[in-house]
């Protein structure tokens, strides 16, 4: 069985497509959007489409509300899940695209990639984010030896062993690119698919101008510290 | 060191004892953090205690100044204590998040049920 996780903050304008288009697509799949702590409509609009929802208390960043998807994943003994945005810049349709990625190499995590092949023709970020995304690439290849591209895309297929890894410890800030290095330290194998993304149908992103470098700093030492870090 | 300034940091260091005391008493001050205060107030009833032979003291390290060594000391003790403080908080918030996690996983589970009850005839 396949959890689709929508991790929604003050999502209520993108959230109703998004769900409608992914129970229309993958109706055997199970859709869980983790509402962390929204202020609009995001948990009734989820509701309304007849989802499962779980409600944050407050809002508490992108890598607690991922995991606790992660968490409920475990705990109903789900086999794979998905980790989908809830703001439309992940297309449903290409969950298939990671799951055959997925059934083919083995892997423990399929991260939909913009940077690989056919991905190109979809939507692609800014020149500046491009730049730190291949940053961060680099450096995840120097720590672990893994060769990802897109290693801030959070659209992203794992299995089983992912998915208890991830349930007990997930990154919090900027969760993505520490994710691989983490899988990595656990000895399980990282994917990348080619996916055409589209540009956010609304809301807006959780990266400003100013606190860019921030981002790269705490990121790059956040991977390293990663890789440093004891997996017991 | 004078008379005036050593007598003040005397009654300055009792009081902040006895506030810290006061305060762990009142249970608005856990005992673990007031140990590492406690060891602040007793490191400065201590030093104006010292008096002249401070400026004995400060010398052997090759500060000319003995306000110079208070002023080193004084930075490296607060470095501690914030140092300690950051610990606490990335502790709390570490309890914060699973907590916030249970709250939801937990609320659903109970939505669940109750569906599932009312679906029963």
């Amino acid at each position: 069985m396949m959890l689709v996780i929508v991790p929604a903050f003050n999502e209520e304008k993108a959230l109703p497509g998004t769900l409608a288009e992914l129970l229309r697509l993958y109706p055997r799949a199970q859709v869980l959007v983790v509402n962390d702590g929204s202020a609009d409509g995001t948990s009734a609009v989820a509701r309304r489409a007849g989802v499962r929802v779980v409600d944050l208390p407050v809002n508490m960043g992108i890598g607690v509300a991922m995991q606790t998807g992660y968490r409920f994943a475990r705990e109903h003994g789900f086999s794979r899940a998905v980790q989908c945005d809830g703001d439309g810049q992940h297309p449903p349709a290409q969950i298939a695209v990671l799951e055959e990625t997925m059934d083919r190499t083995g892997s423990a995590m399929v991260i939909g990639s913009r940077f690989v092949e056919s991905g190109k023709e979809g939507f692609k970020s800014l020149f500046m984010r491009r730049q730190v995304i291949r940053f961060f690439s680099r450096w995840i290849l120097l720590l672990c030896g893994v060769r990802v591209y897109d290693v801030t895309s959070g659209f992203r297929l794992v299995n089983e062993k992912a998915i208890a890894i991830f349930a007990r410890d997930y990154p919090f800030d900027y969760p993505e690119p520490e994710a691989i290095v983490l899988l990595s330290r656990h000895g399980l194998a990282v994917a990348e698919a080619p996916v055409a993304m589209r540009e956010r149908q609304g809301g807006v992103s959780s990266i400003g101008f100013f606190s860019g470098i921030y981002y790269v700093v705490k990121v790059s030492i956040g991977l390293l510290v990663t890789r440093l870090r004891s997996m017991r | 060191m004078t008379v005036t300034l050593q007598s003040v940091a005397f009654i300055f260091s009792l009081l902040f004892l006895a506030a810290i005391f006061e305060l762990v008493r009142r249970r608005r001050l856990k005992e673990s953090y007031a140990l590492s205060w406690f060891f602040v107030g007793g490191c400065v009833l201590v030093l104006s205690l010292l008096g002249e032979r401070l400026e004995v003291v400060a010398r052997l390290f090759g500060f000319a100044q003995l306000s110079n060594a208070i002023l080193v000391f004084t930075v490296f003790l607060l470095l501690v204590l914030l140092l300690g403080l950051s610990v606490a908080v990335s502790t709390l918030s570490g309890m914060v998040q699973t907590m916030a996690q249970d709250i939801g996983l937990l609320r659903n589970r109970r939505e669940a049920k109750d569906k599932d009850g009312a679906d029963a005839p």
